[in-house]
């Protein structure tokens, strides 16, 4: 008898372990979708972007080029997650040299979709940073739960592997802040 | 806003004429107030004295002791009452009309329930509704409206007996918010994690309020102050920027008192525990310098968390 409750406190205990671990592989899953879903929103504001700035642009042709190409690599399906985030960090960067190079073009600086765009994209940029903050939580909930005792024995029956986090860097999160680069 | 000394000037130059009325009158009700206790205390004494000549029990003794003190306590509410009015009806309301044009003084204003119950901070049913001190309209653009607030339940104990429960006694402050949110996000002080560290936190996470879920962030100086509930944990590290925490944070330690912050239908709600706006002291001198400070501190406060926290700026999703 004593051996049967035993049996059944055990498995009642890996069942509850087991259910705590898949929350916490579903929270980074769930995170990460929104994450992107707000990086896509941004993607698609690049083309009316390009396109509103094309005609003046004459000599960063190339950076527009450049942008509209990562752009294609950002939304293909096969990137793995390091990827996923290095393209990000580079069109973040173009992004923010675009508005750099607007500075350089009067017409363009008063025109009204393209402080529009450069708003839109200036509060997607908050967003995506406090998704990219969600998602390192949940991530690091996550670690910490497949490391710990004793989470740690079924994590590694499950085949729960560590995630890396978001390196979220500072410099280039700010190159895209258009209330600096308007200070001027 | 205006700087520190600014509103000094304001108080000490602009109000001068009125406080030197004020401060005649409250020199007299102060002296009368004091001749009052004297007599009090001397007829309680004799009185005292010839009970304990006459053997009588120390219960009679106390029971003079508590009537002086209460007689004392009501007829100092009594002459001050209509002293404190009037100064708040004359100098406090100059006063926050010079800090801003468009800020509206009411004496016996109070935060309307509604917008109470709206903040979700304090769901506790409340019996009691009390407060006063309102300010309400714009400080650069961001309408905003605050006031002292007390809320209490009751309870019958076994005797019928009536007992009073505060809920929340303090500031209670809201505003716009610059950012357009769709969830409920809600910070109470930590007193779990500040106690108990991990433990403490694995019990907040179990404790989840209603539909809302513990949001862990990542400021480690906010989150040993603070824990954030929320319906979004996206949404509440958009509303919760790095910059926005340091600035709570900040803000308890300067205050030093407990905070609770809701944001819901892009509102900001700040509550703040134990502040008493702007009521005179009697015995104190209206030229006395620390008195001023306590005025000034509470609006420089409540009128300086739309600057220091950007509430003017609008982001572009909220023009």
């Amino acid at each position: 008898m004593e051996i049967l409750i035993g049996l059944a406190v055990a498995i009642l205990f890996a069942v509850l372990l087991y259910n705590f671990l898949v929350s916490r592989k579903n929270q980074v899953d769930n995170i990460s979708a929104s994450v992107d879903a707000l990086l896509k929103k941004r993607y698609d504001l690049i083309p009316n972007l390009v396109a509103s700035v094309k005609e003046y642009m004459e000599y960063e042709k190339d950076l527009l080029e450049k942008v509209t190409k990562l752009r294609s690599k950002a939304l293909d399906r096969n990137l793995d997650e390091i990827q996923k985030i290095e393209t990000d960090q580079e069109i973040s960067k173009l992004l923010g040299d675009i508005f750099v190079a607007v500075e350089n073009y009067p017409e363009l600086k008063a025109d009204k979709n393209i402080l529009h765009l450069q708003h839109t994209l200036n509060e997607i940029e908050e967003q995506i940073s406090a998704a990219r903050r969600a998602y390192n939580q949940a991530v690091t909930d996550y670690n910490n739960a497949i490391e710990m005792f004793p989470t740690n024995i079924l994590a590694k029956y499950m085949g729960y592997k560590r995630k890396a986090l978001f390196q979220i860097d500072k410099n280039q999160r700010k190159s895209v802040d258009v209330k600096n680069l308007f200070k001027s | 806003m205006n700087s520190f000394s600014s509103l000094l000037d304001i108080y000490y130059n602009d109000l001068d004429k009125y406080l030197e009325v004020f401060e005649e009158r409250r020199k007299k009700i102060a002296f009368r107030l004091k001749l009052f206790a004297l007599s009090i205390f001397l007829v309680s004494l004799i009185f005292i004295l010839y009970l304990i000549k006459s053997n009588s029990s120390i219960d009679s003794i106390v029971a003079v002791a508590i009537i002086a003190l209460s007689i004392y306590f009501f007829t100092l509410r009594l002459m001050t009452k209509s002293y404190k009015k009037e100064f708040k009806e004359k100098i406090i309301k100059k006063f926050i009309s010079h800090v801003d044009k468009e800020l509206k003084y009411t004496p016996d204003g109070v935060f309307p329930q509604s917008l109470y119950i709206l903040s979700s901070l304090f769901p506790k049913r409340f019996d009691r509704y009390r407060g006063n001190d309102l300010v309400v309209g714009k400080i650069e653009g961001v309408s905003v409206i605050f006031s002292d607030i007390h809320t209490e339940y009751k309870t019958k104990d076994s005797k019928g007996k009536i007992h009073w429960h505060t809920i929340f006694e303090g500031l209670f402050f809201m505003a716009d918010f610059n950012k357009k949110f769709y969830g409920k996000t809600l910070i109470y002080p930590d007193i779990a994690q500040k106690y108990m560290g991990f433990v403490g936190q694995f019990f907040q996470e179990i404790l989840k309020k209603g539909e809302l879920k513990l949001v862990k962030m990542d400021n480690p100086a906010f989150e040993k102050e603070f824990v954030v509930y929320s319906s979004d944990q996206i949404e509440a590290r958009y509303i919760l920027t790095p910059s926005l925490m340091e600035k709570i944070v900040k803000m308890k330690r300067t205050l030093d008192k407990s905070i609770y912050i809701s944001f819901v239908n892009n509102y900001i709600f700040i509550a703040i525990e134990a502040i008493d706006s702007f009521e005179p002291s009697i015995f104190r001198s209206l030229y006395d310098i620390t008195i001023i400070k306590d005025y000034i501190k509470v609006l420089r406060f409540t009128v300086g968390l739309v600057e220091e926290f950007n509430l003017n700026k609008k982001l572009w999703s909220r023009l």
